[in-house]
This record gives C-alpha cells, structure tokens and sequence, in this order.
C-alpha cells in the first residue's frame, strides 16, 4: 500500500507526462501489477480529457487582436508624438537660448555703450588769478543715489585735470565729468555752459 | 499541448527580433500564445468576458514590456506569470470566493445516464470545471498551466514561484480531485 500512495503522488505529473524516464517506469511497472492504482489512472485520464482547452471564438479573437493593435497603434503613435514633441521642444529651446544669449549680449552691448557714453561737458571762464571757481555739482548717472560726485574745480577729475591744466588758466575752461548728465547745484559763476558732449574713450 | 516544450527558445527569439525592429514579430507571438493564455484564463476563471480581458490585459502588458529596455529575459514564465496574477487580480477584485463544490453533486450530474447526450456532455463538461474552479488558487493555477498552455514542471514552478516538487504535488491533487468528482468519492484534500 505504501507504493501505492508513492504512485498516487506521481499519477498526476505521469499523466501530464512530466516524469522522468526512471519515475515513469517505476510507474508502469507499478500499474502493470495493481488494478487499483490503473483504475485511479484510468479515471483521472477520463476527467482531463474532458477538459479540453477552451478556444476563444472568432469574435473573440477579434476583439482581443483589435483592442492589443489598438495598443499598439497608439504606443507607435504616442513614440512618434514623443519623438516629434521632444524635437520641437529641443529645437524652441535653442531658438530661445539664442534668443536670449542675442538679448544678453546686447544688454552688454548697450552697458558698454552707455559705460563710453560722455558726460557732462562744463565750461566757462578762466578764472582770475587767486579765485577758486565755483563748485559744479553733478550727479553720476550710474550712481544708485543722488549724490553728489564731482566738484569741478574744488575737485577735477583726474582724468581731464592734467590736459586742462594750461587751458585752465589760459582759455575758457572745459572739464568733461565721465557719466554725468545733469547738473544739481546751480551753474556758479564764470560757467557759461553745461552740456553733454560725446568722449573718445 | 507539448508544442511549446520543443522549442524552448522560440519565444525569447520573437522577442528579440521586436526589439530589433521586426513589428511582425510580436503578431507571431500573439499568434503562438493567444489561444493558450485564453484557455488559461478561462480555465481558472471560468468567465468568456473575463478571460477575454485577461488575455487581451496580458499581450498588452507584453507589448509595453518589450517596447520598453526592461524587457524579460525569459518571455514565456514571464507572460504566464503575468496571466496567473491577473487572473488571481480578477477574482479579488470581482470578491468572488473560492467555489465550494460538493463532489457529491457533481458526481450525481456525472453519473447522467446518456453519456452521447449533448446536454449531458455539456453538464458533464460544467461539472468538471466547476470542480478546477473550486481548487485552491495556486493548485488550479498550476493546473491551468500544465493542461490547458502545456507547460512543464519547471516552468510552472517558475511562473508560480515555487518548488517543482511542490508544483508536482499541485497537479497531483488537481487530477485526483477531479477523479474524486468523477467517481463521487468526495475527497477533501484543501491546502
């Protein structure tokens, strides 16, 4: 009996033939000589023939293969939207890129500009011998605040004190104050103009 | 139902050749597994309309995957594997229990007295069905593999994820639990 329930346990794998060739003859040589144990086989094989595989009917496979090119259809298509989303993203960014390096540069462009733009040109008088003249007071147009910069003659800027030296005494004087444009004291005395004047760097 | 046993490789060659371009190549696979993953489905479910979800789910799921660069290494567990777990997903989400059949009534439709008889066959037919759809999941799974998409041990145990002694055990009871219903000796052999 005990070999019995050892075949009972392989009945099921013999029948689906997934013994090896050992096993199974042990099996044959089992069945050959219990009548019990070929009835169990017998009838288990009678059930899973009855069993068939179940098809899907024409409609059925209709439907399946439709909704799965269905699929696939809209995976080629959503590929391709990709692809051609992802290329038209690629190509507005570096339209965007260069538009925006074209409008850096020209921001740079314009500093650098408006940094060789003059100033403000002041002129007046030579001053007598032993008079200061007066103070003109401007404002930096690239200063944050207001202040006061430049103080034509308590301060001349270095830049035009030492070619305007001799003229400054000998002809009406003419500072030029870099990036200055307007004047926010009163013109002093023996200044007749004020002005903006474009300077050669 | 040994078909798939000879050509092991086939599968993962079709695979291959989809990623390499050949659209045609995965209408052969859905050619090759569409019938069996239906009888699969149906064979555990025992529902048309679901298993027609299921087997459309499941080539779908196929397509995705090997469109993608993780596509499985070895196709066919993979795919059975994927069709067990939706299938098992169905049930859940469908709350349907296990069915209890009591063998004794399906051995008393059995025992009809006019085999030929088309409703008799057709009775017969429900009977054992109903017998596959009351088995455990993981023993009608292994059942549904091995009869109706003619997997071997081994492969089974690797869509099941389980030991081929214990996929052995599974198909063992599922055969005797059908003999059981045939013969109206009302086993009770649950796991």
């Amino acid at each position: 009996m005990s070999e019995c329930k050892h075949v009972a346990e392989m009945i099921g794998p013999y029948l689906f033939g997934h013994l090896s060739v050992g096993a199974r003859a042990t099996v044959d040589a089992h069945l050959a000589s219990c009548q019990g144990c070929r009835r169990e086989v017998v009838e288990r094989h009678r059930a899973l023939a009855a069993l068939g595989a179940e098809k899907p009917t024409q409609a059925e496979r209709e439907r399946i293969l439709r909704a799965v090119r269905a699929e696939t259809l809209l995976a080629s298509y959503s590929r391709v939207t990709i692809a051609w989303g992802l290329r038209r993203v690629l190509t507005m960014g570096g339209l965007a890129l260069v538009a925006c390096g074209l409008f850096l540069s020209g921001i740079w462009v314009g500093e650098r500009r408006h940094a060789t733009r003059p100033s403000l040109r002041v002129v007046g008088d030579t001053p007598k011998s032993g008079v200061r003249p007066a103070p003109v007071v401007v404002t930096d147009t690239r200063a944050a605040s207001a202040q006061p910069r430049l103080r034509v003659g308590d301060h001349p800027p270095k830049q035009v004190a030492s070619p305007s030296r001799t003229r400054f005494r000998q002809e009406p004087y003419q500072l030029v104050i870099r990036h200055a444009t307007r004047v926010v004291a009163p013109l002093p005395c023996g200044v007749d103009d004020v002005g903006l004047a474009t300077v050669d760097e | 139902m040994k078909a798939m046993r000879g050509r092991p490789s086939a599968d993962d060659c079709l695979a291959a050749r989809f990623k390499a371009g050949d659209a045609r190549a995965f209408d052969e696979l859905v050619e090759i597994h569409l019938d069996r993953l239906f009888a699969v489905a149906f064979g555990a479910l025992r529902d048309r309309e679901a298993a027609e979800e299921v087997t459309q789910e499941v080539l779908i799921r196929l397509y995705r995957q090997l469109s993608t660069s993780r596509a499985p290494s070895r196709l066919r567990p993979w795919l059975y594997r994927v069709c067990a777990n939706l299938c098992i997903d169905w049930q859940r989400s469908r709350k349907r229990q296990p069915v209890t059949v009591e063998l004794t009534e399906v051995a008393d439709s059995l025992s009809a007295p006019d085999p030929t008889d088309a409703a008799s066959e057709r009775a017969f037919r429900e009977a054992v069905y109903s017998v596959v759809r009351g088995m455990p999941r993981q023993q009608k799974m292994a059942f549904a593999l091995c009869h109706f998409a003619g997997m071997s041990v081994a492969e089974i145990a690797e869509v099941l994820r389980c030991a081929p002694a214990t996929v052995r055990v599974h198909l063992s009871r599922a055969t005797r639990r059908l003999r059981d219903a045939l013969s109206g000796e009302a086993g009770d052999e649950r796991m």
